[in-house]
């Protein structure tokens, strides 16, 4: 398995404008088993096809860099679904241990306010999302390399957005090396809580289903490329295969260094992470 | 929760446009309780999402959201209503709080092309200068809250619940941009004609909503009933309202026409009756905070 880092890389090229015979198509990308064209909404256009790796145009009224955070995030989630593995809208921490632990939520603020708390407080790297994982060994994950980036939450935020005006912010966290596959402990879904304690809870698989479903990054083009009932069939494998948990929070609580470090307690709790 | 209303071949969105502070969340708990069997309704379950949030969209963008430029969203935004519009059947009411203006191509945000039928809910401003200050956590600064509403080129982030950005403007061109959108089936309902006469202003709503059903009139009661401010704050004041923004003590505070008596100067109401007089004088909202009568003539 190689990773998935390794796939994207500039070709030089210049992007189709359009893909012959798509299998699903919206005014802003195409996708076929051939090859996925993303186009901004501003004009750029990106194409990943595999062996191929990434071609991009920036329109001219943007930054040259424009599309390199839109390379790490859709066009490595194209490569993952292109090659077979499925891209989860997730933070993954790198424990002590050398494993990951993949850190989602409903909501992007919480994942990343709990995968910043447990680099923060421990000093493990972080990486940003998605990261993509294999349905078939789900102990196997690739991260795109870039440190991790926050959504901004605050007019005040001071962190430089990732691309011109964009709502998504740098960080110079320690990032996880996107250039080889890492093992995978599980994942863990944070939520906020309605009780007073914590709780550290398995997933079943229905629920397990659930979760996964919901953290896939860009369903629509994955199901374009695999087909509707093989992605029922990873939706249920990851389920069966990848230990998930639910960290519910106490009520009323963010994501903070007091949090990070009960969450990390009770993994431990449940053996080695 | 059943949706024993809407045909199966309907296409477009039902937009529930508001300001703001207008009753669109109040609309909602209706609509929720009127498609409930036995007229339950849960405040953190409500009908019709926030037709801004970025899960919306993301799907058909390929794109974490949160990475495109404030331009770029309201791009994004038109193409993919339009985008579901013609494919999806089944698009539940959509609540939105933009002000339906041209983009820089020319075109409105909320295209006649995508839109089944609009319910547009107003209040006087003067009330909603109030109660829009208690939300935003601004309160007692009203005058912040009057330089929002009188500002046509005022924007909401959506920072905390991952919503793309949203132009509101000033309530005027936002209250004229909805009354005026061409080609389109719509009701304006006025919040204190909702308080006087529920049955009444949710009937005339169903009927745009869902032209070929004949509303139900005992389910309209049993939902006017079950959706009384009083049981929606008893409901936030037992739990919690999920949609409550971290800086207001209460999302369902007052909900009576007329509370700006309690809180508002005579300048800070002469500002807002000046600033806002186009829309105010459609609509039959007095400089003096009164509300007189009026019928929407333009109204399907």
């Amino acid at each position: 398995m190689e990773p998935i880092l390794n796939l994207i890389a500039e070709s030089g090229q210049v992007p189709p404008t359009q893909l012959e015979d798509p299998s699903e198509s919206t005014p802003f990308f195409e996708v076929g088993p051939q090859g996925f064209l993303l186009r901004t909404p501003s004009g750029g256009r990106l194409h990943y096809a595999p062996g191929q790796g990434i071609s991009i145009a920036t329109p001219p009224d943007r930054p040259s860099d424009d599309l390199a955070p839109i390379v790490r995030t859709s066009g490595f989630a194209a490569a993952g679904w292109l090659d077979g593995r499925v891209p989860l809208w997730a933070n993954a921490v790198r424990l002590d241990t050398g494993r990951l632990v993949l850190i989602a939520s409903d909501r992007d603020d919480v994942h990343e306010a709990m995968a910043a708390a447990l680099s923060d407080a421990f000093g493990f790297a972080v990486s940003d999302a998605p990261v993509v994982i294999d349905p078939e060994d789900p102990s196997r994950v690739c991260t795109n390399g870039q440190p991790m980036t926050i959504r901004r939450t605050t007019k005040e935020a001071t962190e430089p957005p990732v691309r011109e005006g964009s709502r998504r912010l740098r960080t110079d966290r320690p990032a996880i090396d996107g250039t080889v596959v890492h093992p995978c402990a599980g994942l863990v879904c944070v939520e906020e809580g309605t009780a007073a304690q914590s709780k550290l809870s398995r997933v079943g698989l229905m629920n397990g289903i659930s979760e996964i479903k919901k953290h896939i990054f860009m369903p629509l083009a994955g199901t374009a490329i695999w087909g509707a009932e093989t992605i029922e069939a990873a939706h249920m494998v990851l389920s069966s295969n990848l230990p998930m948990l639910r960290y519910s929070m106490p009520a009323g609580r963010k994501p903070d260094a007091e949090l990070a470090a009960d969450l990390l307690d009770k993994l431990k709790s449940l053996g080695k992470p | 929760m059943t949706n024993n209303t809407r045909p199966a071949t309907q296409k477009g969105f039902t937009w529930l446009a508001s300001y703001p502070k207008s009753g669109n969340t109040w609309f909602r708990a209706f609509l929720t309780a009127y498609g409930h069997k036995e007229g339950d309704v849960d405040i953190n379950r409500l009908a019709a999402r926030h037709g801004a949030r970025e899960g919306l969209f993301e799907r058909y963008l390929a794109i974490d959201g949160s990475l495109l430029s404030e331009a770029e969203t309201f791009i994004a935004r038109r193409e993919i209503y339009l985008l579901l519009a013609e494919t999806n059947t089944t698009t539940a009411p959509q609540k939105v709080h933009d002000a339906n203006l041209p983009l820089a191509n020319g075109k409105l945000l909320f295209p006649p092309e995508a839109t089944h039928a609009t319910i547009h809910l107003v209040r006087h401003p003067f009330d909603v200068t109030v109660s829009y200050a208690y939300h935003l956590g601004l309160a007692p600064n009203f005058d912040k809250c009057i330089d929002y509403m009188c500002n046509p080129e005022f924007k909401v982030d959506g920072l905390i619940f991952s919503q793309m950005p949203q132009v509101q403007s000033d309530w005027s061109t936002h209250t004229l941009s909805w009354m005026d959108m061409p080609d389109t089936r719509r009701v304006t309902l006025r919040y204190e004609d909702m308080l006087a006469d529920g049955v009444h202003a949710f009937e005339r709503a169903l009927r745009v909503m869902y032209p070929e059903v004949e509303p139900d009139r005992a389910r309209i009661e049993r939902a006017v009933e079950a959706t009384s401010f009083g049981k929606l704050q008893a409901q936030e004041a037992a739990g919690n309202f999920r949609e409550r923004p971290p800086k207001a003590e209460a999302f369902f505070r007052s909900g009576k026409a007329g509370d700006w008596q309690e809180h508002l100067t005579p300048a800070q109401c002469a500002r807002l009756a000046e600033a806002l007089a186009p829309a105010m004088e459609r609509l039959g909202y007095g400089p003096d905070g009164s509300v007189g009568p009026w019928i929407d003539t333009s109204s399907v």
